[in-house]
């Protein structure tokens, strides 16, 4: 069994060889070319077409912008005629053609495939960035294509128009193609903020409309002003900051959103904060009444770009003294009633704290609570605050009140 | 065996057993239904002696007849109350959320391309596998343990990232890993069906995208790019998923077929049985020892005096006001609950609030702590007590979505009738200015497409990225953790959804870590506003690990990585996109005051917009007004409109900070280099309005302060 498979196996194995062991026959076919055209169009097929001196199949090498193809027929009539597939023959440029015959280039030439003008331009373009920034700096870039119906650029010097519109005035500029590839041109941005439209035009073919926004450049100084409804401070009331129209050097209206930071500066130093968008131009932000006296100045800022001179803001006290009564044995402090600058009471919700502290000045307690009517009640209970003196530390409105007391 | 290791946690042994990670990953339950199975034969000899056999005819003759029914009707009864109960548990403690619709989520992952990106379910149960089941999109998220494919998730014991708080820190810390830096995993959408975790989404720069008609909140995340058109995938031979499909649901039918014969033919009695093999080994059930019968009763007196002090201390324990520190704990209780009903009842009586005025002062509470927290644990100090009266301090720790907040309350409490009451608090009387009042804004809004097409977004509807630019940037060692730490700035015209990510090298140029700001910095900038950043390397970032992770992750303590080499280069790669949400900024600072080692203030909602959690970025300057360091503070209480909420900070202590690197040369946006944006966008930047903007403090190792406002706004109207 085993000596058939391997004869089986040596006997194909020889047979496999006996091929190479062929002589190859020289040939001596002469070939002519048959078409005289040189020039083509592009879309239209053509063929090449040869005589030759017996019967043979010999090969086309055919070589162009898109590739290199082994182009083959038969022979028949004494001629051959290689026809030139579609994705060749729709591509303009020179093409290099060789026939070859039982592996000898017998001859070669090359050929022209020129543009199609005749089935209408197309034209490809392209606008970025989208959005730009007023001045002479920032600019967009315009890219203009234009093709024939089969996507082979346009033969140079094709003239092709750029169209700029920007509020009342309308440019065009006329560019030439040059080395076959796609033309562009800078669209500088104004100075002024808006909307500009592009498009372009070739032959009897335009573009679509692009759009690039042209936004304000950064904003530059500005002036705040406030608004509230009295000076005292009650710590009830909201008091507006509001900047003025911000604009950017050019005189556009700052960017939609900018964010503004309202920096206010209090008698202690401390810088308290509020911020604004700005909505045509004008950013507010609110802030409510201090609730003792207090003298504000208040600064504005788009930081790094432009800032406010700053403003005076001051509060006169609302509260000018209280009453502390204590009751049950000193247990209950009942602080107010609070009244306010026309001796109005307070409205509900002013904070009023109270610290005790032992004989040794430990603070032992803070108890906090807010008015009510006008007035604000502690309970000193026995369980927490056994019998013995303590001083208690009241303070509200900004007026702080120290008490010695005895509780019983 | 079984038995010791269902005991799980309970005893230490399972762990000793097992080791660390097999103990974490393993449901130790399973042994217990193990062990309930083994254990079977045993009962079921028990149950025949006990009803026909030896063990019944002793206890007759011994006790007699009466005692033996009563004997067998209580342990009847005993199993079948035992099942009962297990059986409704789910319907009192239902331990899955509600039955979700899952088609409008599947049209939304097959909408749009949306099923190009990685989408993640949050609180979905058991219900995840369903929807991954019909949809062709893919999820970071996996239900059973070992066969997940990222590694982040196989090498840590958490379960599912879609429950993750039920996991605690470490559940959270994990999800929020996976939230900081989901580019690393193409993650975009989430679907949250549990507004416990929309602070956290907020905060690691998500936005939400729309609800769904099932009530789903879609969120998602911008620069995240999409799956690369191939995908790595290890997939298995044709043959073995053919085995794998066929082998274990023929065995079970062959099974069924073979022994529904048995049965039937037994049932109809079809024909004659021939007496089973095994009936020549029967044993005679006889003489069962009279002593066991007296151990086995001692025994269940023991177990039956365990289980009745056990009893008996639940029942003291949960007696809700027998001392003060039982109706603390169960006013906490009802409180995290949010059963306000039961937390009234345990309010003195004889203070004059009413349940309606209670019931409305719990209702205008809002933030992190009255709505996305978890009561974690709960120690109570007295302050004083006697017999009728104590002042305690509760110290609560809650888990939220963001961090853990420990907080104190004191509370006064009263006896009064033998019960424990606590007194109420008193309520912020505070009146808003205004009745009613205007507000303008600008606000933003973006198409998308504006062709309705399937073909890709048309060139001319994709928006310019904004430009940003990076103002600072540090690299920083404080705590023995490393830190890049820096300000940022929207020099566009639109505003913009920011994300930042940093890297670290050492001196060879060799990358160490890869991290993203997570809730320190603010993710969204109008035009010109600026923000502070920290980006904090936990242990994902580190590239040493790959893609392991510490088995524990605590996002308080948190431990600083060891960096094998020290980080002495950064990277700095920021990315805009047009945001147009989460845009609110009318929270203004007021009432600043500095006492000795505290600041405190206050917040005014100006706006009209009720913000749930505000968050105040700190960041710290030196003498020359350089940056020095950066952080953050959660509020735990909600901004209601035109109010104020106050606030307490207690500053670091910077004295052991030290900068390492400070370069703006490896910092680019949007792919370009910062310098050139720098000097084109701002070439004449005035430097002194940053400058003028930082409030003068002397502190421990710093001479300025800055602070920024941040806020989550959970129903935006």
């Amino acid at each position: 069994m085993h000596i058939l498979h391997i004869c089986i196996m040596l006997s194909l194995l020889f047979s496999g060889c006996s091929k190479k062991t062929e002589v190859k026959k020289a040939s001596n076919v002469n070939f002519e070319l048959l078409t005289s055209e040189e020039n083509f169009t592009a879309g239209e097929p053509f063929s090449l077409k040869f005589s030759a001196s017996e019967k043979s199949s010999p090969v086309l090498v055919f070589r162009n912008a898109v590739g290199t193809t082994i182009l083959e027929t038969s022979y028949s009539d004494g001629a051959v005629q290689f026809n030139v597939p579609k994705n060749f023959y729709e591509k303009s440029g020179i093409c290099y053609w060789s026939l070859v015959s039982d592996a000898k280039e017998k001859m070669k030439g090359t050929l022209n495939i020129h543009v199609n003008n005749k089935n209408g331009t197309f034209l490809e373009s392209y606008l970025g960035p989208r959005s730009l920034t007023a001045g002479p700096e920032d600019y967009a870039m315009f890219v203009m294509l234009a093709t024939d119906f089969y996507d082979n650029p346009l033969n140079d010097s094709t003239s092709i128009t750029s169209k700029v519109q920007f509020q009342k005035s309308q440019s065009e500029e006329i560019l030439r193609s040059k080395n076959l590839i796609a033309l562009w041109t800078r669209v500088r941005a104004p100075e002024k903020s808006g909307r500009m439209l592009i498009s372009a035009a070739c032959n009897e073919t335009d573009s679509k409309e692009f759009t690039t926004i042209i936004y304000p450049a950064n904003p530059i100084d500005f002036t705040i002003s406030y608004e509230r409804n009295h000076e005292y401070a009650d710590g009830n009331q909201v008091i507006k900051f509001k900047t003025d129209i911000i604009r950017d050097t050019y005189g556009n209206i700052a960017s939609e959103g900018t964010l503004v930071y309202f920096i206010i500066t209090d008698d202690q130093g401390a810088r308290l904060k509020a911020q604004g968008t700005t909505l045509n131009g004008k950013a507010e932000a609110r802030l409510l009444h201090p609730e003792y006296q207090a003298s504000w100045s208040v600064e504005a800022f788009v930081t790094g770009a432009a800032r406010s001179k700053p403003i005076k803001v001051a509060f006169i006290a609302s509260v000018t003294d209280y009453e502390v009564t204590f009751l049950d044995d000193n247990r209950t402090v009942s602080v107010g009633p609070l009244k306010s600058f026309m001796n109005q009471l307070v409205p509900d919700g002013m904070p009023i704290s109270l610290s005790v502290k032992d004989v040794n000045g430990d603070v032992l307690d803070v108890l906090r609570t807010s008015s009510m009517q006008g007035e604000g009640k502690f309970e000193l209970s026995p369980d927490f605050f056994p019998t013995g003196s303590y001083e208690l530390k009241i303070k509200t409105a900004g007026i702080t009140k120290t008490k010695s007391v005895e509780l019983k | 065996m079984l038995t010791l290791l269902g005991t799980g946690g309970t005893t230490p042994l399972p762990l000793i057993l097992l080791g660390e990670t097999a103990f974490n990953i393993l449901t130790l339950d399973r042994f217990t239904l193990w062990a309930t199975i083994m254990a079977l034969p045993l009962f079921g000899e028990f149950a025949y002696r006990m009803v026909e056999g030896d063990l019944k005819d002793l206890i007759q003759e011994n006790w007699g007849r009466v005692y033996h029914r009563i004997l067998g009707g209580l342990i009847m009864g005993g199993i079948l109350f035992m099942v009962i109960f297990t059986m409704s548990l789910g319907y009192f403690r239902p331990s899955q959320p509600q039955k979700i619709k899952m088609q409008p989520i599947i049209n939304f992952l097959s909408q749009d391309s949306h099923d190009h990106w990685r989408y993640l379910p949050l609180g979905f149960g058991d219900q995840m596998a369903w929807l991954s089941a019909q949809t062709k999109a893919m999820t970071v998220d996996g239900n059973y343990h070992s066969a997940r494919r990222l590694p982040e998730l196989t090498t840590r014991a958490i379960e599912r990232l879609e429950n993750s708080k039920f996991r605690g820190v470490e559940g959270i810390g994990s999800l929020q890993q996976f939230l900081t830096v989901p580019e690393k995993y193409n993650l975009k959408y989430i679907f949250s069906n549990d507004k416990f975790y929309d602070p956290i989404l907020y905060f690691c720069g998500w936005q939400r995208l729309q609800q769904l008609e099932n009530g789903i909140m879609v969120w998602e995340k911008l620069n995240v790019p999409p799956f690369p058109t191939i995908m790595p995938k290890e997939d298995v031979h044709v043959a073995l998923k053919v085995m794998w499909g066929i082998i274990p649901i023929l065995t079970v039918v062959l099974a069924f077929i073979i022994n529904i014969q048995w049965i039937w033919v037994r049932a109809l009695k079809a024909k004659k049985l021939p007496q089973g093999e095994f009936m020549k080994y029967a044993i005679k059930f006889k003489n069962f020892p009279k002593k066991l019968i007296i151990i086995n009763h001692i025994w269940a007196v023991i177990i039956l005096n365990v289980l009745g002090y056990g009893i008996y201390l639940f029942y003291i324990k949960n007696v809700d006001q027998i001392a003060p520190t039982n109706v603390v704990e169960a006013y906490y209780d009802a409180l995290d609950f949010k059963e306000f009903n039961k937390a009234y009842s345990f309010l003195n009586p004889d203070s004059d609030k009413s349940i309606a005025q209670y019931m409305l002062e719990v209702s205008v509470t809002d933030g992190i702590l009255s709505s996305y927290a978890k009561l974690d644990s709960l120690g109570i100090e007295f302050l004083q007590e006697n017999d009728t009266t104590a002042r305690v301090k509760a110290a609560t720790r809650w888990i939220t979505p963001l961090e853990s907040i420990n907080k104190n309350y004191y509370h006064s409490l009263v006896k009064k009738n033998g019960k424990w009451y606590i007194e109420p608090s008193t309520i912020d009387n505070d009146l808003p200015p205004d009745q009613l009042f205007t507000s303008n804004n600008t606000t933003f809004f973006n198409h998308g497409r504006r062709k309705i097409t399937t073909q890709q977004t048309h060139h001319e509807d994709v928006l310019k990225q904004p430009v940003l630019e990076v103002l600072k940037a540090k690299l920083v060692q404080y705590n023995g953790s490393y830190s890049i730490i820096g300000e940022l700035q929207n020099v566009d015209h639109v505003p913009a959804d920011v994300v930042i990510k940093g890297t670290l090298y050492n001196d060879l140029n060799k990358e160490l870590a890869t991290y993203n700001a997570k809730d320190v910095a603010k993710h969204k900038l109008m035009p010109k506003e600026t923000t502070t950043f920290r980006i904090d390397f936990e242990g994902i970032a580190l590239s040493s690990t790959k893609d392991t992770l510490p088995p524990t992750f605590d996002p308080d303590q948190f431990t600083p990585m060891t960096f094998e080499e020290q980080p002495t280069k950064f990277n700095l790669q920021c990315a805009g996109n047009v945001a147009n949400t989460d845009l609110y900024k009318q929270v203004s600072l007021q009432e600043l005051i500095f006492e000795d080692d505290k600041i405190s203030g206050s917040l005014f909602n100006s706006g009209i917009q009720e913000v749930t959690i505000p968050q105040l970025l700190i960041s710290y300057y030196d003498e020359s007004k350089n940056l020095l360091w950066v952080e953050h503070e959660f509020l735990t209480d909600g901004v209601r409109i035109q109010r104020k909420r106050y606030f307490e900070y207690e500053p670091a202590c910077l004295t052991d900070i030290k900068i390492i690197n400070s370069s703006l040369k490896n910092c680019f946006v949007n792919g370009s280099p910062n310098s050139e944006i720098s000097d084109k966008l701002f070439p004449n930047r005035d430097k002194s309005h940053a400058e003028d903007q930082l409030q003068p403090y002397s502190g421990n190792g710093f001479d300025y302060l800055k602070f920024e406002l941040n806020s989550y706004i959970g129903n935006p109207k």
